[in-house]
């Protein structure tokens, strides 16, 4: 296996607050890497830094041997770098059958995209797949406005799949959903496993061990801890760090 | 296959339109001809804002920049093939009557140097000069203004805020450069179009055609470009930038590319409302003409070109009639601000909007009744 992503030393300082703070990382190709880390620990600032949406003040992204430190977000994304956000962002005006038509990118260029029908008489076969990976081939003509919130997570998941990313970062792909919801969005992660490299953020223990193979462990913008789940729930510091919330496990 | 269904009532929708459109001449005099092509070309600048307001969620308030900079584009050219205009001038060196009035004493009466500026006057005697320029400059502000703030990701008020300031400014310069566009005086007494020996009289049947066949065919493309991936594309940014984005679009070449054709139908709009109007005048720049444009659009369904448009002509009509009719004649404005707000509060989608939802409830009906009857 091969080095995929490799965060050297990275760095944000947002005007004398490190959100990040010289924190490393690597992720192999094909591995699902869990994140996790109390509220601010800079999660999400993380994957912000990674996909270019917050541009970092020190460090190194290294993404398939390419330098991408603070590129354009979207040239990050056509590098190969797929982003779930937190809140699910569909776009809600448009049916779900749209959704996904915007997200498979054959071209992404204006002009080559004025020779393209916006409702193909055929339903692209990678558009039927992703369809029923998230179980929505029911709703293709329901405005994405209207799905539940689970519909939304997982309609957001399978158009970040569309883009067929060579990394995928999920941040809190669980939030908000029952746990019947949960468990099916685990299968879905749990199936894309080998194809993509994951990055997952996640608080839901119960989840993390269902999918988990290595976590990093996020402390005050640094890297406090990295192992297998029982090497983390018993490490010392990670316990030291979550003291007084009953340790990992309950964060 | 089901022949009542909603895309097909749409292309029903278009297809009448065009059809009344092209009828109209059987009865209509030239006078209220001519009236109505100075609405249909009100429908193309509707047609233009429902594209970039409706569609791209870029709200431009100085749409009359680009309507005004294509209006005097080809008003230039029109103003050096008037024979009134450009006798006073020699017969061979024609050069605009107001350059000859503010022209200094003992200035050579020629195009290259009456004043400092005039020599840019020089190529738009060629006709098709001015029609390009007409297309050209509109587009090129825009691409220019466009890339500026699509780039920086201004968006939103401050996107109106910049284009109404712009559309300002602009306004200024044009009163201020009295030598070289007669300024507050705008362009007038302008000559005709021509195209091969055909003089485009604005109180021709022909002129009406000219005018009517250009806005049904920037309607039709219009309607095709939305439909388009880009259209979708576009909807799709206005929804949620952020995840177009990180789908590795580039957001900001997208909101350029239809700002540019916006504001290239805006500048056709305008040059069609000079063959129409036989003037143009900084007042197309005013902030109460780009405005209308958007109550326009707002009134008629931002969200369908067609209800846009027809938001602008039917607005139009009511505007000329109820403001010359006797009992009116005071309080006209007031009747066209009532409209607006009953629209806006009772139907915020516009009257496009209204009729949509009314033919979905319909056809809703109509199919379950059909099932029930197979059913029995």
């Amino acid at each position: 296996m091969s080095t995929i992503l490799e965060i050297e030393s990275l760095e944000v300082n947002f005007r004398g607050f490190r959100a990040v703070d010289g924190f490393d990382m690597a992720v192999e190709e094909g591995e699902l890497r869990v994140l996790i880390g109390a509220n601010g620990a800079g999660k999400t600032t993380l994957m912000d830094l990674i996909t270019g949406r917050t541009k970092s003040t020190g460090g190194k992204v290294t993404f398939l041997g390419d330098n991408i430190t603070n590129r354009q977000e979207h040239k990050i994304a056509r590098r190969g770098i797929g982003r779930k956000f937190q809140v699910p962002s569909v776009f809600k005006d448009l049916t779900v059958r749209e959704n996904f038509e915007v997200a498979h990118t054959r071209s992404l260029s204006v002009w080559r995209n004025l020779a393209v029908s916006a409702k193909p008489r055929q339903l692209n076969t990678q558009i039927e797949r992703a369809m029923q990976l998230t179980s929505l081939t029911d709703e293709s003509t329901t405005l994405a406005g209207s799905l539940s919130h689970g519909q939304s997570q997982w309609l957001e998941l399978g158009m970040v799949l569309m883009q067929n990313p060579k990394l995928v970062l999920l941040d809190e792909p669980t939030a908000g959903m029952t746990a019947l919801e949960t468990e099916k969005t685990s299968e879905i992660i749990n199936g894309l496993r080998g194809e993509h490299s994951i990055i997952v953020v996640e608080h839901d223990m119960t989840f993390v061990r269902s999918i988990c193979e290595v976590i990093t462990v996020m402390h005050l913008g640094k890297k406090l801890a990295e192992g297998t789940v029982e090497q983390i729930e018993n490490d010392r510091a990670v316990i030291d760090a979550y003291l007084g919330s009953g340790g990992i496990t309950h964060a | 296959m089901q022949l009542l269904t909603r895309s097909n009532l749409q292309l029903a929708a278009y297809g009448l339109f065009i059809v009344v459109v092209m009828l109209l001449p059987l009865v209509m005099d030239v006078f209220w001809l001519n009236r109505i092509s100075k609405y249909l070309v009100f429908g193309m600048l509707a047609i233009a804002i429902s594209m970039s307001w409706g569609y791209a969620g870029i709200l431009n308030l100085g749409q009359g920049l680009f309507f005004g900079f294509g209006a005097y584009m080809l008003a230039m050219s029109l103003k050096l093939a008037s024979p009134t205009s450009l006798q006073q001038g020699s017969a061979d060196e024609p050069v605009p009557d107001f350059m000859l009035w503010t022209s200094e004493p003992g200035a050579p009466i020629d195009l290259c140097c009456i004043n400092q500026g005039s020599f840019l006057w020089i190529p738009f005697k060629e006709q098709w000069f001015g029609v390009a320029m007409g297309l050209v400059m509109p587009m090129l502000i825009a691409f220019v203004l466009g890339y500026a703030m699509f780039r920086a990701r201004i968006a939103g008020v401050y996107v109106a805020i910049l284009t109404l300031a712009l559309c300002l400014l602009v306004r200024l310069l044009v009163i201020d450069a009295q030598p070289l566009i007669n300024g507050f005086n705008g362009l007038t007494d302008l000559g005709w179009f021509t195209v091969g020996g055909l003089e485009f009289d604005p109180y021709l049947v022909e002129t009406y055609y000219l005018i009517a066949i250009i806005t049904c065919l920037v309607l039709i493309g219009a309607r095709w470009l939305v439909n388009t991936k880009v259209g979708v594309v576009l909807q799709a940014i206005r929804d949620n930038e952020e995840r177009v984005r990180y789908l590795g679009y580039d957001v900001a070449i997208y909101k350029v590319f239809f700002f540019c054709v916006s504001a290239a139908i805006a500048g056709l709009a305008g040059m069609l409302y000079v063959i129409a109007a036989e003037f143009a005048s900084p007042t197309f720049m005013n902030i109460g003409f780009s405005i209308s444009m958007v109550v326009w659009a707002a009134v008629g369904g931002r969200w369908s070109l067609l209800g846009a448009c027809l938001g602008a002509i039917l607005l139009n009509v009511v505007e000329a009639t109820v403001s010359e009719t006797e009992t009116f004649v005071e309080a006209w404005q007031l009747i066209i601000g009532a409209i607006f707000l009953f629209v806006v509060l009772v139907m915020p989608r516009g009257l496009a909007g209204f009729f949509q939802d009314a033919a979905d409830l319909a056809l809703e009906r109509l199919h379950r009744a059909v099932k029930e009857r197979r059913a029995r």
